[in-house]
């Protein structure tokens, strides 16, 4: 495609206009459609399993370059059932992260969109009285209900019903995830005064300290503190506090470990399994590193160039990986039962561009187990097991029986 | 703290005396006999200096024929005692020393300066914000444009067309001074009238410093909307609003705080043009007069007097920094 | 698993093809592309463009008057006056026509001869702004020019030597950054005033002289701009990998900071050129200026504050002249503005 054009492989002046054009179209169109007054109903949903909290299914997530569109999530599904670790694994770049920021609706638009696609979140939610005020229940706490809400759908303006209470999130960057001219207890208590009903300042600042008792921080020592005096690995605990705070039904740890020193990383690592225990809720935990999935997951999500390629528990994938990929991937770490002069192995080539992307698997060209058919059409989610799935062509037979 | 005060102090020194340095040798770049007959001029038509004083700034400012580099070095340093001792010379024009006369007009141009910065500041933010909040909307097309209309027109220009238009032809206005010299104001009707007459000029201040502060405030807030703990902010699920007024306008708010700071002395300096234009007596029109009639001493004097002012304003802006950054520690 | 860790998670951002089956922008296409998106951008610079047409090429297309050419013509102006009164019981009506005639056509209306009329001299207005674009454009753009290129110089040695030249260096900005501008432009003029007195100078060669000044002391932004760049510049890793490779001292700096330095240069100087024409101005208007009966747009408009009268009557003769400079400064503000929406890595759209 690129050797046809005589000028180093440059998009043409034409077709710049051209992608700008219907880049503009588009953005308009879902701008308005995120910034819509609707009713509830049109973004309540069913779960297809009950057991589940959340279900991505065939999302889309877009984001409109001058270069072309970039389709970071092409197609993702996976559900979070309940009270349960779901790592999603995969090399930078492959729509892991744009896939959890879409379920927080933290695309940055107008050039991110969510294009299609459903995000189901079963929420549990205080029953509101006329007045919009919660109701109590006559024990000390408030009436609940849970509300299936199709996220993906949802206005803008609906959204915060969502975010913090619901959904909270863990960020890459602790470095600069705190509001610089905040203190940590006046950034903590915001979260309870926020979601808890009839907080006061005094409920607020010691569920605050409870939360950080909980990380593992003297809460004497930072509540009144600025993020800029803490070190790196206690500003992440301070986020996990922050996650915490509103018993969310739902933590996304977005690659909480990676900004952070080997040693640190293991502290926090320890903390999330020790939380994992104690709160009432499922963690997506996203990141690049297996080691980390293999101790904390039940679940592992396998992604590559913005699709699921293999998804299953996690000894079916670590003892029983079926896609070269992630074959590869096991196969690259390294391990101490290695041998001196054995080499690591590496996946050859790289994470093809989502802008142009083939209609053939898209890992064919660093494949090493190619047949004929993989330049054919992009291949199927195989069913290998009840909890077992695989994108490959290897696996087509089983289909038929699976 | 005190430290960093101090050495920060000792090096505001420093640049002054840089400053004293290209001021005085700048003015001795004048022509001797030129300056001889300026004074004599000055002498024949309002008579209001003597001879014993013509003398003592001929030597002050080693004004003797002749000079050699010694004289000038001389006359450098006498200057520069004087300015030490806060005295600036006699002005040849106004025939009272030149301190006194700039604490005369200085209140003039301090007030209308500052009513025009705080309009300023409580026009430019909001609109600042709104235009970084919808950025590329027809919102932020329209502020935009307007704000950089307001930065491009020069102060005599748009000055004169406010006076033509408002003052001349639709009378709302008087067009020159601070007072109306044939009414005998007094209480509340005289601060009635002192605010018909700076009205025009502290609307040509506002509308052509409006824009930078706008823009300021654009791009901070665009750079703080744009972080990471903004988009904490709003994962917490605040709404936009909050995330915007508490969140983000606090974090836009330290540079302009800090300007503010840095601000504050620059509003005692007055402004040249627009007190010329609409004729107030304000310090920048006295330094303008006294230009024009080559009164040495108070040109000199003036010029240190902004000097020290902006070196005030650095220092201020400093100390501001970290008051309001609770980042920043002074060392 | 370094394969895992070779990327910034970023990718949506970054430039750089991942792989060779796409076709991306070139990076001029990206930067016209950036800056023609913007409408401001394009605004102005059909403004500045259209300014440098109409004064540099403009004299050649309306060629009925030049710069210092008075039109002779000549004018009459009639005026009338009524006055009633009343003697015995009868009502006078009494009408005056008074007839005033001048030898040259001044303070014309505008028309077919004189498009914008004529000044309080008879010089046709079209065509002093026209050559009065000439003195200010020109002079703003030497005094940028030499302004950068001080500022290139000094804020090079600073940032590449370091060390007490630096320090130096540095001094000299904060002195120079803390000097009033016009006021300090008035020490100079009275200066002048001397020197042209004793005819050591031309009274025409003050505003040239003035503008070199400001260049002497407007260069600390530009020094500063170019020595953080170039500080920056020298901690990334490129340099270190180039100085590992052992190349030399002056290949290091053309390959590698001039082009990352290059692009803010350019901005500020765009912007730079805005406040120059802003300055000129200021200074022609307070006299200061280019000496008659040549004119420059700042000096069109120094008649208002010796003849209330024009300021009042005579809109033609000194509006005009302060539209130019607005679309010329406003032209460079909007260009400047869109060189750096267009060049900033960060932006988002």
């Amino acid at each position: 495609m690129a050797k046809e054009n005589s000028n180093k492989g440059y998009l043409s002046g034409k077709e710049i206009r051209a992608i700008a054009k219907s880049n503009a179209k588009e953005m308009k169109r879902l701008e308005a459609y995120k910034n819509r007054r609707c009713p509830e109903s049109e973004f309540l949903s069913q779960m297809a399993d009950d057991d589940n909290i959340l279900e991505i299914q065939d999302l889309h997530t877009f984001f409109f370059t001058e270069q072309g569109v970039v389709k970071a999530v092409n197609g993702v599904s996976y559900d979070v059932p309940k009270n349960s670790v779901v790592g999603v694994v995969g090399e930078s770049g492959c729509g892991k992260s744009v896939t959890s920021m879409s379920v927080m609706r933290l695309i940055q638009g107008p050039t991110g969109q969510i294009v299609d696609g459903s995000i189901r979140f079963k929420s549990n939610e205080y029953v509101l009285d006329g007045k919009g005020q919660p109701i109590p229940d006559g024990d000390g706490g408030y009436r609940m209900e849970e509300k299936v809400y199709d996220i993906a759908k949802m206005p803008m303006r609906e959204i915060h019903r969502i975010r913090g209470k619901q959904v909270a999130m863990i960020f890459q960057e602790p470095m600069t995830s705190l509001n610089p001219v905040f203190t940590i207890g006046q950034q903590l208590d915001e979260v309870t005064l926020l979601h808890m009903p009839g907080a006061t300042k005094q409920i607020a600042k010691e569920k605050s300290e409870d939360m950080l008792r909980l990380v593992g921080i003297i809460p004497e020592n930072v509540y009144n503190a600025f993020p800029h005096e803490l070190s790196g690995g206690m500003r992440q605990r301070v986020m996990i506090a922050m996650a915490l705070a509103a018993e969310p039904r739902l933590i996304i740890a977005d690659e909480p470990t990676t900004a952070l020193d080997v040693t640190i990383q293991a502290q926090i690592l320890d903390l999330l399994q020790d939380i994992k225990n104690k709160i009432d809720g499922s963690i997506l935990l996203i990141t690049h590193d297996l080691g980390v999935i293999a101790e904390m997951a039940d679940y592992v999500v396998v992604m590559y160039a913005g699709k699921v390629i293999e998804k299953g528990t996690v000894l079916e994938i670590f003892q029983d990986p079926r896609h070269p990929y992630t074959i590869g991937l096991q196969k690259s770490k390294p391990t101490m039962t290695l041998d001196d002069d054995t080499e690591l192995y590496n996946i050859p080539g790289n994470v093809p561009n989502p802008i142009d992307m083939p209609s053939h698997c898209y890992f064919k060209e660093r494949c090493s187990m190619c047949t004929k058919k993989c330049s054919g059409e992009y291949p199927g989610m195989v069913q290998v097991s009840p909890t077992h799935f695989v994108a490959c062509h290897l696996y087509d037979e089983e289909t038929a029986h699976g | 703290m005190l430290k960093y005060i101090v050495k920060r102090l000792a090096y505001a020194i420093l640049v002054l005396l840089g400053v004293s340095l290209i001021i005085y040798f700048l003015t001795r770049l004048m022509p001797i006999d030129f300056v001889k007959n300026k004074v004599v001029s000055v002498q024949t038509s309002g008579a209001t200096v003597d001879q014993e004083m013509v003398d003592a700034m001929y030597e002050a400012y080693g004004l003797t024929a002749n000079a050699s580099f010694g004289d000038i070095l001389q006359g450098y340093l006498n200057w520069l005692g004087d300015l030490v001792r806060f005295d600036l010379g006699t002005s040849f024009k106004y025939g009272i020393p030149v301190t006194e006369k700039i604490a005369m007009h200085m209140g003039t141009s301090f007030i209308i300066a500052l009513i025009a910065t705080v309009f300023e500041f409580m026009i430019a933010i909001p609109l600042g914000i709104t235009a970084a909040t919808h950025q590329y909307s027809l919102r932020d097309y329209v502020v935009t444009i307007l704000v950089m209309i307001g930065i491009s027109l020069p102060s005599f220009f748009f000055g004169n067309i406010l006076k033509d238009w408002l003052a001349y032809d639709l009378g709302w206005f008087p067009p020159l001074g601070l007072t109306d010299a044939t009414m005998d104001h007094s209480g509340f009707s005289l601060i009635l009238d002192y605010g018909r007459h700076v009205f025009i000029p502290i609307l040509t201040v506002v509308v052509l410093s409006i824009g930078a502060r706008m823009r300021m405030t654009r791009t901070n807030m665009l750079e703080v909307m744009n972080s990471d703990y903004i988009r904490t902010a709003r994962a917490k699920g605040l709404k936009e609003r909050v995330v915007i007024n508490k969140h983000a306008f606090r974090n836009t708010l330290i540079p302009l705080v800090t300007s503010l700071a840095g601000l504050l002395p620059s509003l005692f300096s007055g402004a040249i043009i627009t007190e010329q234009v609409f004729d107030l007596p304000g310090i920048g029109n006295i330094a303008l007069q006294a230009m024009n009639a080559g009164d040495i001493p108070f040109i000199m004097g003036y010029n240190m007097f902004l000097a020290v002012l902006s070196v005030i304003g650095v220092l201020l802006a400093d100390l501001m920094y970290a008051i309001v950054d609770p980042r920043v520690k002074l060392e | 698993m370094d394969e895992l860790e070779m990327k910034q998670e970023d990718v949506l951002e970054t430039d750089v093809p991942l792989d060779k089956n796409v076709r991306l922008m070139s990076p001029t296409q990206m930067l016209l592309r950036r800056f023609f998106r913007s409408k401001l951008s394009i605004i102005g610079l059909v403004m500045v463009v259209g300014l440098f047409l109409f004064c540099f090429l403009g004299p050649m297309v309306y060629t009925q008057w030049g710069e210092t050419q008075i039109d002779k013509s000549g004018m009459v102006e009639y005026s009338t006056s009524k006055a009633t009164y009343t003697v015995d019981g009868v009502t006078y009506e009494l009408h005056q026509t008074l007839e005033r005639q001048e030898s040259d056509n001044a303070y014309s209306a505008p028309s077919a001869s004189h498009p914008l009329g004529t000044d309080d001299q008879g010089y046709d207005v079209l065509a002093r702004l026209m050559y009065g674009g000439r003195v200010s454009l020109l002079v703003s753009f030497m005094t940028v020019i030499l302004m950068t290129v001080l500022g290139v110089i000094m804020g090079g040695i600073s940032g590449y030597f370091g060390g007490i030249a630096d320090n130096i260096i540095m001094r000299i900005c904060d002195i120079l950054m803390c000097l009033p501008g016009i006021p300090i432009l008035m020490i100079l003029s009275s200066a002048m005033d001397g020197w042209v007195e004793l005819q050591l100078i031309e009274e025409g060669m003050r505003i040239y002289i003035l503008m070199f000044f400001l260049t002497l002391i407007s260069w600390p932004g530009i020094a500063r701009l170019v020595r953080g760049q170039i500080l920056s510049l020298r901690e990334q890793e490129y340099m270190v990998a180039a100085e590992a490779m052992g190349y030399s001292t002056g290949r290091k700096i053309f390959k590698h900071l001039v082009p990352n330095v290059m692009p803010q240069l350019i901005v500020q100087m765009s912007l730079s050129l805005g406040s120059m024409i802003l300055y000129e101005a200021t200074l022609s208007y307070l006299n200061m200026g280019i000496k008659a009966p040549y004119t420059a747009w700042g000096s069109m408009i120094n008649i208002i504050t010796t003849d209330p009268d024009i300021l009042q009557n005579y809109p033609t003769i000194w509006v005009p002249a302060g539209v130019c400079i607005v679309i010329a400064v406003l032209g460079f503000n909007f260009v400047g503005d869109g060189l750096r929406d267009a060049l900033d890595p960060k932006a988002r759209r």
